[in-house]
Parts: C-alpha cells; structure tokens; sequence
C-alpha cells in the first residue's frame, strides 16, 4: 500500500500514467470491497464510479507520505452509506408512485433504510466498528488496526452499536 | 430506459480522469487550521477594540475563577476548529470522547459559574434574562460569524466525509470564540447571567448553526460524486 500512497503522491503531481496505473489497481480493491457489500455487480460498479469521481475531486486532501488505505476505504466507506440511504429512499418512492407495498415490493431495501437512518443516530466511531464490521466485513484484528485502536477498544464500540441499534430497531439479540 | 445505461462504463471514466489530470496543491492540515484560527483570533480582537474590554478588566486578571474560565473558553476555542479541520481529511478521525466533552462544555460551564459565582438575578429575573440574551447572546452569536465562515470555506474546499461532527464543531468553535470575546467585554461576574446569556444559549446555537453546514458538507460530497 506504500506503493499506492507513492502513486497518489504523483496523481497530486500531474501524472496521468502513475493515475492510470493507481486507479487500475485501486478499481479491482474497491469492486471487492463493494461486491461482498452490494447486491450485484452492477450496483457495485456504479458505487466504485462515484467513488473514482470523489477520489479525482478530492485528491488534494491527500496528504504525501500518510498511508494511502485509509484515505481510499474513508471515501469508499461515506459512498456506500449513501447509496444505502439512496437505495432507502427510493424504495418508498417506489411505493408511493406505484401504490405498493414498501413490504412486499422490496423488504431488504426498506430493512436496509431503517438501519441506514439507525446508524446515522449512532456516534461516528460506532458507526465505523460496525460498518467495518459488519458491512465491510472485516475481521476484528484487522478492522481494529486500520482504526488505529486496540482489538478490545474495537469490539466495545462495536457491542455498544450493536446494542444500540437492536434498540432501534426493535431486534433481539442474535438477530443483528 | 434503466439509469445505468446512462451512465459510461469504467474504463471509460478511467479514461477521461486520467485525461483530465491536472496537478493539484496537497491540502496542508497546519495552514487550514491556522486560517480557522486566525479568523477566531481577528474576531475576539474585533470584538474587543469595537465593544472595548470591561472597565475592571485589570483587576479581573487578578481573579482565579475569571482567568480559569477565560483559559478554558481559548483552549476550546482552539481544540475545536482542530479537530473540525481534522474530520475534512479522509481517513483522519477525532476522539470521540473530546468532540462529546467540547459539545458539552458549555452546559459544564453553566454548571461550573453557577458553583464559583454569586448567584444574583435581581429583583425581576425575567428582565435580566431577556436583557442578557438580547445583548449578550446575540453579541456572541454574531461574534462567532466570521470564524464560522471562515472555518466553513476551509472544509468546504476539503472533504468532511462525517458532515455531522464536522458542522457541530465548526460552529462550536466559532462560538467559543464569540464567548471568549465577551468574557471580557461583558463586566457581570453574575452566575445567572453567565449561565443563562454565555453559555447555554451556546447549547442552542451550535446545533442550529450545525444543521445548514451538515447540509452543505452533505451536499457538497453528493456532487462530488456525480459525473
């Protein structure tokens, strides 16, 4: 990943081949991190798209010679809870304009809305040990390192969104 | 027709990205925190030299309790803008702890003057709260307007992911700083007074001015994402 954070040091530069060559190597990491989080391919390209388009336009905050991950998977992680919130969204406009049930037409997208707005109530570092977690699929160790914290600071976080949003959304345990 | 066909294949964004590559300046975190805080600072000093200090401004720099609560308004006044400036760099996070503790300083201070100082609303307390919130809340509030400004084109021009915290503590800053300025302009060493028309309206103020700059910051990100 150092190499990444040499390439982006180059993009800041002007370098369109070092930019070719960082994006070809970011699009496949970024097509795995959304396809396990997505539904299929196509949204998950869609996702990566906005996320390449936010990279390009955001570049400067960057900072040379910091780790390149970090920097990428933030932006990549914001991108996705939007497009669930998106996703939310447009399942109730569905139901509104075609006099559907939000229920029977489209249940993992509504499922999916209301644990988007329960997330959203949660503090930002509950927010990252779940979406780390659970939506990225992170395992504890490394999802801690890239947090910067311990294994055990990390899975308090987590447990405290995790009971947080059982309250929210009305869940048992075992169920989220 | 479905959206996504609208919408170019990849390689093709790849493509017109790298086509359209120009070389940009790498946001510097020390120089936008600087230009946050040197908005705070030309605020206080205009504040000060248009309202001019309280005349026992000397004799209040002898005073433990006025001296602690003027360091603990410029040590938020300084953390805050920090931190908000932090949350516009990708992948850089703030304490959450800190950013929780700095959004409830001012019900703490609130708590803090009514504990260290007389407590002496006057004969009508309801004159005294409307005449304190009028001068002194609505001072502090436009106090707080040029550091808020200020701190929001500096995030505006970066990317706070977490819209959020970012608004919160870009207000909250800005808003120290307006109370720091009138901790010495204002001459009431009253608790009620400085409960009510310094630090709780700051309580009210925050997530007001937190609401518009979310929205902003929200969309800002939104566009940034379209082709």
């Amino acid at each position: 990943m150092a190499e990444l954070s040499a390439l982006m040091a180059q993009v800041q530069r002007g370098n369109e081949q070092a930019y070719r060559e960082l994006l070809g190597d970011v699009y496949p990491l970024l097509l795995r991190y959304l396809g396990r989080r997505l539904g299929g391919p196509e949204a998950a390209e869609d996702v990566c798209q906005e996320i390449l388009m936010t990279v390009h336009r955001v570049r400067h905050t960057f900072t040379p010679g910091r780790p390149f991950e970090p920097w990428l998977y933030s932006i990549a992680r914001s991108r996705l809870i939007d497009h669930y919130r998106r996703e939310g969204r447009r399942s109730i406009v569905v139901a509104d304009t075609e006099r559907v049930e939000v229920e029977q037409a489209e249940p993992p997208a509504e499922g999916m809305e209301r644990l988007a707005a329960a997330l959203a109530t949660l503090p930002a570092i509950q927010q990252r040990a779940f979406s780390l977690l659970k939506i990225e699929g992170l395992d504890t160790v490394t999802a801690a390192e890239r947090e910067g914290i311990s294994v055990s600071a990390l899975k308090v976080r987590a447990h405290r969104a995790y009971r947080a949003l059982r309250v929210a959304l009305g869940v048992e345990e075992g169920e989220l | 027709m479905s959206c996504r066909e609208d919408k170019p294949s990849v390689s093709v964004t790849i493509d017109a990205l790298a086509a359209g590559l120009e070389p940009v300046r790498p946001a510097r975190p020390a120089l936008m925190y600087l230009v946050c805080l040197f908005a705070g600072a030309v605020s206080v000093a205009c504040t000060l030299s248009l309202m001019g200090g309280r005349a026992d401004l000397s004799e209040r720099l002898a005073s433990g309790s006025f001296l602690g609560l003027a360091g603990v308004l410029m040590v938020a006044s300084v953390v805050t803008p920090l931190l908000a400036v932090r949350l516009g760099f990708p992948g850089r996070q703030v304490n959450g702890r800190l950013a929780g503790g700095l959004a409830a300083l001012p019900a703490l201070l609130a708590v803090a003057v009514c504990l260290l100082l007389p407590w002496n609303p006057g004969s009508d307390p309801s004159t005294a709260l409307v005449g304190g919130l009028s001068t002194c809340s609505m001072g502090i509030v436009m106090a707080a307007a040029v550091p808020w400004l200020a701190t929001l084109v500096v995030l505006a021009s970066l990317a706070p992911l977490d819209a959020e915290w970012a608004g919160l503590l870009a207000g909250l800053g800005a808003l120290f700083a307006g109370a720091l300025s009138f901790h010495f302009v204002c001459p009431s060493t009253n608790s009620f007074h400085l409960a009510t028309a310094h630090y709780m309206p700051l309580l009210l103020a925050a997530p007001a001015v937190a609401l518009p700059a979310c929205a902003l910051f929200r969309w800002i990100t939104r566009r940034r994402a379209r082709p």
